[in-house]
């Protein structure tokens, strides 16, 4: 319904909750147990060479920025909370290759 | 570790309130009389100096342990005291004034390597022989600075314009002056957080707490000094939890337009001027982050300095102590009369680790009542 | 002797065809399946001096097994005497029975059984005579020996120089003990005929003599010789389905290896001829590290193998380092760490990349070009080190990767990421090439890796830190003090074993230390490795802590390792104090050693600028 006066929201980015699926999230958790933990400090994107912010841990699911990750690790050594970032990576590109397409 | 300090221009001025503190600069007070048991303190810092006060003034006798040769810890490095800015020689002042009594014996330059409890007995050893002897312990062991070194990335004793929060605190108390590598004011400072808390990588799980607001303390103290300077903070949760912290927070921001980033950052690296190139992530706003300041300051945490005391074991299997019953006292599970007091036990501020030293005082008292049988 | 048969021997020559069958069957597959430059390869090598060395290595590692010997010389007796031994029963028998017979193309199961159709000379007289019964008991003798230290090392492997041995299949087990009743089958029925016939040399006359005090063996020397038919024809029906398959198809590969083939995503067939190789002897169990720390996972490379061969998803396959240890410790040279690389699938990552264009910005160029890698970025001690340490030597150099935008590629290769590695490969080859220098200099021993293996750079030289800093001493371009101190060297994986790169560290640490390092080849994992990709942290520490407390056992004043991971892993972990070996050099260094009037000269160091 549009307003007849003040402001019009075009872009909703509002995250519904009661509406989320963590189904691809859950089953990444499965395997890589530590990305949990995750406190998002964001010292792995603050030291990522690809400098593009490739990881984002605030929700596992695919993100097209994955596919520039260079595997090098760092992240894996920066992270506070000793997350195993790498096979965290490779793992929501397997669930993606294994579901074709973004849960 | 003395850092070299190019940039630093030295200004050394006496500090008035520590004029004169020595050991014989104060009235002694109390009357001597004559005590039949003994408690030793390990540990001059603020806790240490509350807990020794505090038992001479219920007339028992102290003896007081304190590896350097002069007491008062780390409070003698530092500057001005949050939250209030109270400079920290008013503190010693208002601490040490209950040390000068005819119960306290104080035994300086003596490092206490290990106590050993035998029959209600306890000894005190150093490295390789026995210094003394007690009913009950106090340890105030304090804590040691996180070794910066230990996260390489950040490039502390590598890079010349990175130091850590101590260093600056020095600098402060020194009254020298922080320029940038032309010599001026400098343009930009970032302060990093949690640097040697919180981190897995190298083995400390636990937070700090009071690295957050001596950030804040220190942020404004430069912007005070240097008007023109962007001060940045990269915190990755502030806990601001005593009292007058919030407020202390509200004021950088307001008042002195410090900016806080919620962010970790990653890793440090110097340019050809020598500046430091900082790498993080704003992740409020999910974009990495790059900025170049004139200093980076390491807010280091507090590593334990306690157990390798109590158990004789090496540096390596340092941690804090548990208490046995952490939530009311501070009594140290099958050592009985060894008491904890101060940030041996935990990261404490000054406030908190006062209280914790008279508390294992009155502990302590109440120990050697109960087990001399005197039920007053 | 005019009758050369018994139905027993059709037990025997059923199971026999099995084993033939399938062996004739499967060389076909593993040349079919060879991609065209490697078919090529082997045509060529069968007509040159490689078949020859084959040849002598067939018959020192698959009959000898030198390799083991050399390693454990109990475990190698025990292989040594089962395969060399069994070998010459058959040589002999076959020479004896075409003596005999004449006839060269006679039935295989007539030299088999042999001594059934012709019980030989009589006992005791022929008992200690230099003639083919003496010979034939003396490596009979040799196989039983073999076979004690077998039955030994499965129920105490520790006794025979193991600390681990391999976990059987069932149908592993069964093939086992059809193995390990041939030969006291053998003895049993020679035995007995010998017994009957009052014939045979020391082992078999003797106790076919001792048959006949207690019993009439007459009656028993069908019934034993059906049973040891019986035992050979199971043994070789099971063969090809079990790790004793590895029998006939380890010469093929060491043939196939000799005319230069390897393995490749190509050549599929010859990655099934090396698991098949494999004899799961259990020799990467002691090698891996992770037996330590993740007791009971299948994760070495004897069960990955087994796994692949039969199918099935190799278990634990991204927890594996990729260190290597196991493959240099193979004694029959299976391939294990390019079977597991290629065994990780490709997903996808990184193949989105574009990666800045950097040097060359205005025709300027440079003698050496410094690719400090990703790890080194964390370990900003080693940077600064080879900054002071090119600045001192006085060379025209360039930091490629400065602002740490760059990687070599390896670490998505170690992640199974090929194309995307590739094509990263290809970038940078282009970027090198433009700069115009002569060297690349690299800190990390994994960009090393893939830079002096892959990477085609005419007119480059590559050279990790560790050789670069070797090679500046040697030519007086930097001098260093000795410090005085102790230190204990830890070879990077892909520096010392991966890259063969070992003299160099030794040289340049020998020159600071007075410790008398001697880099083998044979170093231990830090446990930081990008190949265990799923292997959590405290795994990762325990290993760390594991290869910490071996290296620092003699207590040294310091620990040098050669790559920035490998620091960053033993930092934590350790109480003495860990360097990098640019770092203990840039600490050392004596100043005023480098040429001035040299400094703006192109031809620094002899590399020339390529054109």
């Amino acid at each position: 319904m549009k307003t007849k006066f003040g402001f019009d929201i075009h872009d909703n980015r509002q995250i519904d909750l009661d509406l989320e699926d963590t189904r691809f999230a859950d089953e990444v958790a499965v395997v890589v147990k530590s990305w949990k933990a995750c406190m998002k400090c964001g010292a792995c994107v603050g030291t990522c060479p690809v400098g593009k912010g490739v990881l984002n841990l605030t929700g596992i699911n695919y993100q097209p920025a994955l596919t520039t990750c260079l595997m090098c690790g760092k992240c894996l050594l920066v992270c506070p909370r000793g997350i195993n970032t790498r096979h965290l990576i490779l793992e929501v590109m397997n669930k993606y290759r294994e579901y074709g397409k973004a849960v | 570790m003395p850092r070299e300090k190019p940039y630093i221009k030295s200004n050394r001025q006496e500090i008035p309130a520590f004029a004169g503190m020595t050991s014989d600069a104060q009235p002694v007070t109390g009357n001597r009389q004559p005590v039949t048991v003994r408690v030793a303190v390990v540990g001059g810092g603020p806790a240490g100096m509350a807990a020794v006060g505090a038992l001479a003034a219920m007339h028992i006798g102290v003896d007081w342990y304190e590896k350097e040769d002069r007491v008062g810890g780390k409070l003698n490095n530092y500057h001005q005291l949050f939250p209030d800015r109270v400079p920290a020689s008013e503190a010693f002042g208002q601490l040490v004034k209950g040390t000068y009594h005819n119960h306290i014996d104080r035994h300086l330059g003596k490092a206490i390597t290990s106590v050993g409890v035998n029959a209600g007995r306890i000894s005190l050893n150093g490295k390789d022989h026995k210094i003394g002897e007690a009913d009950a312990v106090i340890l105030a062991t304090g804590f040691d600075f996180f070794d910066a070194r230990h996260k390489e990335e950040f490039g502390y004793g590598i890079y010349k314009h990175v130091i850590t929060s101590a260093d600056l605190e020095t600098v402060f108390a020194d009254g020298d002056k922080l320029l940038n590598v032309n010599g001026s004011a400098p343009a930009s400072v970032a302060f990093v957080h949690c640097v040697g808390s919180r981190d897995e990588q190298v083995g400390v799980s636990y937070c700090s707490r009071l690295c957050c607001i001596t950030g804040i303390k220190q942020a404004i103290q430069i912007r005070r000094e240097y008007r023109e300077t962007r001060v940045y903070n990269f915190y990755i949760d502030m806990r601001a939890f005593g009292r007058g912290y919030e407020e202390l927070y509200r004021e950088a921001q307001e008042n002195h337009g410090v900016r806080f980033i919620r962010g970790r950052v990653s890793e440090a690296s110097e340019d050809e001027q020598g500046r430091i190139r900082v790498k993080a992530e704003d992740t409020l706003m999910s974009r990495p982050i790059k900025l170049t300041v004139d200093w980076l300051v390491l807010l280091i945490g507090m590593s334990p300095s306690c157990s390798a005391v109590l158990s004789g074991k090496g540096e390596r299997e340092k941690s804090f102590t548990n208490a046995e019953n952490p939530l009311t006292g501070s009594a140290v599970k099958g050592q009985p009369g060894v008491f904890l007091a101060g940030c041996c036990a935990g990261p404490m501020s000054i406030p908190e680790s006062v209280a914790s030293g008279r508390s294992a005082a009155v502990q302590a008292a109440e120990y050697l009542n109960k087990k001399n049988g005197n039920s007053e | 002797m005019e009758k050369l048969f018994d139905p027993f021997v059709l037990l025997f020559t059923a199971g026999f065809s099995v084993t033939g069958i399938w062996f004739i069957y499967k060389v076909y597959r593993w040349l079919a399946g060879l991609s065209s430059a490697d078919r090529s390869l082997v045509f060529h090598g069968v007509f040159s001096a490689r078949l020859w060395k084959a040849l002598i290595e067939t018959i020192s590692e698959s009959l000898i097994h030198r390799k083991v010997f050399s390693r454990n010389p109990r475990l190698g007796y025990m292989h040594m005497s089962l395969a060399f031994g069994w070998f010459m029963l058959i040589l002999i028998g076959n020479i004896e029975s075409t003596w005999y017979t004449g006839d060269l193309f006679k039935p295989i199961y007539v030299s088999v059984f042999w001594r059934f159709f012709d019980p030989g000379p009589a006992f005791p007289r022929a008992a200690w005579q230099p003639g083919f019964a003496f010979i034939m008991d003396l490596f009979l003798l040799l196989v039983l020996s073999g076979l004690l230290f077998a039955i030994v090392k499965r129920f105490r492997s520790r006794l025979v120089g193991l600390k681990r041995t391999t976990r059987q299949q069932p149908v592993d087990r069964l093939a086992l003990t059809a193995l390990w009743l041939i030969f006291p089958a053998r003895l049993i029925a020679e035995s007995m005929t010998c017994g009957a016939h009052g014939t045979g040399s020391f082992l078999t006359g003797t106790l076919g003599h001792l048959f006949s005090f207690a019993f009439s063996p007459s009656p028993l020397v069908l019934p034993t010789w059906w049973f040891y038919s019986f035992i050979l024809s199971s043994f070789f029906f099971l063969l090809p389905f079990t790790r004793y398959a590895h029998i006939p198809s380890e010469p093929v590969l060491i043939f196939l290896r000799r005319f230069g083939v390897r393995v490749s995503i190509e050549s599929p067939s010859f990655t099934d001829l090396n698991l098949h190789a494999c004899s799961s002897c259990g020799i990467c169990l002691d090698a891996c590290q992770l037996s330590e720390v993740m007791p009971g996972k299948q994760v070495q490379s004897n069960y990955f193998n087994r796994a692949l061969r039969n199918g099935a998803n190799p278990p634990h396959q991204w927890d594996c380092l990729l260190c290597g240890r196991c493959g240099s410790a193979c004694p029959v040279g299976v391939e294990l760490i390019p079977i597991r690389q290629l065994q990780r699938p490709d997903t996808g990552i990184g193949r989105g990349l574009q990666l800045p264009g950097l040097v060359g910005k205005n025709g300027h160029k440079v003698t050496i070009l410094y690719f400090a890698g990703c790890m080194t970025h964390l370990t900003p001690g080693i940077i600064s080190s080879m900054r002071k340490i090119f600045d001192q030597s006085g060379a025209s150099w360039h930091f490629f990767d400065a602002d740490g935008q760059n990687c070599c590629g390896r670490p998505l290769k170690l992640a199974g990421q090929t194309q995307a590695a590739s094509e990263l490969k290809k970038k940078l080859e282009q970027d090198f090439l433009r700069s115009g220098a002569g060297l690349l200099v690299t800190s990390c021993p994994i960009c090393f890796r893939i830079f002096n293996e892959e990477y085609r750079l005419p007119g480059m030289r590559v050279l990790h830190h560790s050789q670069y800093i070797s090679e500046l001493l040697e030519w007086k371009r930097i001098k260093v003090g000795p410090s005085g101190l102790s230190a204990a060297y830890h070879e990077p994986c892909e520096l010392g074993r991966g890259s063969g790169i070992l003299v160099e560290p030794g040289l340049v640490i020998r020159s600071l230390f007075h410790s008398d390092v001697t880099p083998s080849g044979e170093g231990l994992c830090c446990g930081g490795s990008l190949g265990g990709v799923a292997l959590e942290p405290e795994v990762r520490k325990a290993v760390a802590r594991g290869a910490a407390e071996q290296l620092t056992v003699n207590h040294p004043d310091v620990l040098i390792t050669a790559c920035p991971l490998c620091k960053k892993t033993f930092k934590p972990v350790t109480s003495i104090p860990v360097q990098d070996i640019a770092e203990a050099t840039a600490h050392y260094l004596i100043a005023g050693s480098s040429m001035p009037e040299r400094r703006k000269s192109t031809k620094v160091l002899g590399y020339e600028i390529n054109k």
